[in-house]
């Protein structure tokens, strides 16, 4: 704790001590920043855009990680449908989501859905892989024991496939993250949003305001490492047996 | 009436290709009930293939496997295997862990963890039922992966070198488990080990398997008294025995 305010507080120093020399177009100073985002805080548009890209985010997430876990489970299990869709598939992957935005313009349109689809397509892809990768790692002896035990699909499933798969998942997951909130604030900029901190910011900068281009950088800092922070709380809570030797 | 009857087992690997690889030519066995038998044999000389078709997890060409009168693949056979630790499953509880693989499956969960916590008092087994198998002892880990399996009363209990990963002093302490559970909870238990001296300790028969296709170099029965203690170790009839089994294990190794 005694550490990381003394980390903050020396980025601070040295961010006051810059923005004395640059100028102030470009990099305003952190306290003309902070009162700006005091400023902010008065006012309810700024929990709505938060709220916005919160939302956005974590719908598309979700959606995302589901879609990848099941389509990665069945690859898993039917080896020729893997092999005959990992070349394809390496391909889709390699499409910077950014890129694809034009294409999902012209099938989703402008609105809320376009900006769930993107945040949604760049986790379920990053998901996918790492459910795969975890499928492979499974324990064979706890499949041998479903096996033994004439355990049926289902039970094979939730008792010993997902719970195998469930930290690499969790650990695509928080890849993931990152991901969505990046490919979600450049939707936010350019696919004709009308809320959201991506729009925020851009918006801001159209007119020049940089204090508050800084006060949208910082809080979506803030807010990235507020979601990461309880995806790893979540992990710890459900995949108690993760790190324990045996 | 022999409880476990193998009669002409032929098992083929790769049968399909160019070199197949005869394990099993017309290999015939009969155990009677509920006894332990231990299988010892060299690396690669079929036991663990011998263990997979008992438990109906790999084909065989031919033969014949019948339990108490019935094909294999209709009867109840436990299995632990040498990692037992592994063959737990850590996101369960303990409780847990037994009822997932409890036969009685119209019970409820509920109904299924009173089964098993009265099944273990009348046998004086004490278990942290509510805590998970990581925050268990090795010794815990063990009784409740052979509680999983003596619970279900298998027919035939198949054990696939379990003591391997142990130290000596835990052997033994693991070896009086298994006895005393088997005592209350009677089944026939085939052990595959390499290990004589835990062959003869535990078993009331003792079977030499060599070279493939597999043979039986030798057949003992073991007649010490039951239960086994430690001190049976120093035994004259002990080595004795070791003498015997060991004399027909090295038989079944070609180049020394």
């Amino acid at each position: 704790m005694k550490f990381n305010i003394l980390g903050i507080l020396i980025i601070f120093l040295v961010w006051e001590l810059l923005s004395l020399f640059v100028n102030r177009l470009f990099l305003p100073s952190p306290v003309a920043v902070i009162n700006n985002l005091f400023a902010l805080l008065d006012t309810p548009e700024l929990y709505g855009d938060i709220w916005a890209t919160f939302k956005r985010t974590i719908v598309g997430l979700s959606m995302g990680t589901i879609i990848g876990v099941i389509i990665g489970i069945l690859l898993g299990f039917f080896r020729p449908l893997y092999k005959t869709l990992r070349l394809p598939m390496d391909f889709i992957r390699s499409i910077p989501t950014t890129a694809l935005f034009p294409l999902f313009i012209v099938l989703f349109g402008l609105g809320d859905l376009v900006k769930i689809f993107v945040s949604a397509w760049a986790a379920c892809l990053i998901v996918l892989v790492n459910t795969l990768y975890g499928f492979q790692n499974i324990s064979q002896i706890r499949l041998l024991v479903g096996k033994l035990k004439k355990f049926s699909f289902r039970k094979t499933v939730c008792l010993i496939i997902l719970p195998s798969t469930l930290s690499y998942i969790a650990a695509g997951i928080r890849v993931s993250l990152s991901f969505s909130l990046i490919v979600e604030l450049v939707a936010e900029m350019f696919l004709g949003s009308q809320n959201g901190l991506g729009h925020r910011i851009f918006a801001a900068s159209s007119v020049l305001a940089m204090e508050e281009v800084y006060v949208g950088i910082l809080l979506i800092g803030f807010l990235g490492y507020v979601l990461n922070s309880l995806m790893l709380f979540l992990e710890h809570k459900i995949i108690h047996w993760s790190g324990q030797t045996s | 009436m022999p409880n476990l009857a193998i009669t002409n087992l032929t098992k083929i690997y790769n049968a399909q290709s160019k070199n197949p690889q005869l394990v099993f030519d017309n290999f015939s066995l009969e155990i009677k009930s509920n006894i332990i038998v231990a299988v010892v044999g060299v690396n690669g000389c079929g036991k663990t293939t011998l263990l997979n078709c008992l438990a109906d997890l790999i084909p065989f060409e031919l033969g014949r496997i019948k339990i108490d009168d019935k094909d294999n693949q209709n009867t109840k056979i436990g299995f632990v295997f040498q990692n037992y630790r592994e063959s737990l499953l850590p996101w369960l509880k303990n409780i847990d862990n037994v009822a997932c693989t409890l036969e009685q499956s119209t019970l409820s969960k509920l109904e299924k963890h009173v089964y098993i916590k009265n099944w273990a008092v009348e046998r004086n087994i004490v278990l942290p039922w509510g805590s998970y198998p990581y925050q268990c002892s090795g010794g815990q880990q063990q009784l409740l992966a052979l509680v999983r399996e003596f619970i279900n009363q298998p027919k035939l209990l198949l054990m696939d070198e379990p003591f391997t990963a142990l130290d000596y002093e835990k052997r033994l302490a693991w070896r009086q488990q298994l006895e005393l559970l088997w005592q209350k909870c009677p089944t026939t238990i085939i052990l595959v080990s390499h290990d004589i001296e835990e062959a003869i300790y535990l078993a009331d028969e003792v079977i030499v398997l060599g070279n493939q296709p597999t043979k039986i170099f030798g057949h003992y029965t073991i007649d010490l008294p039951r239960p086994r203690v430690p001190v049976l170790l120093q035994s004259e009839k002990f080595s004795e025995l070791y003498r015997k089994v060991s004399q027909s294990f090295l038989q079944t190794i070609p180049v020394l």
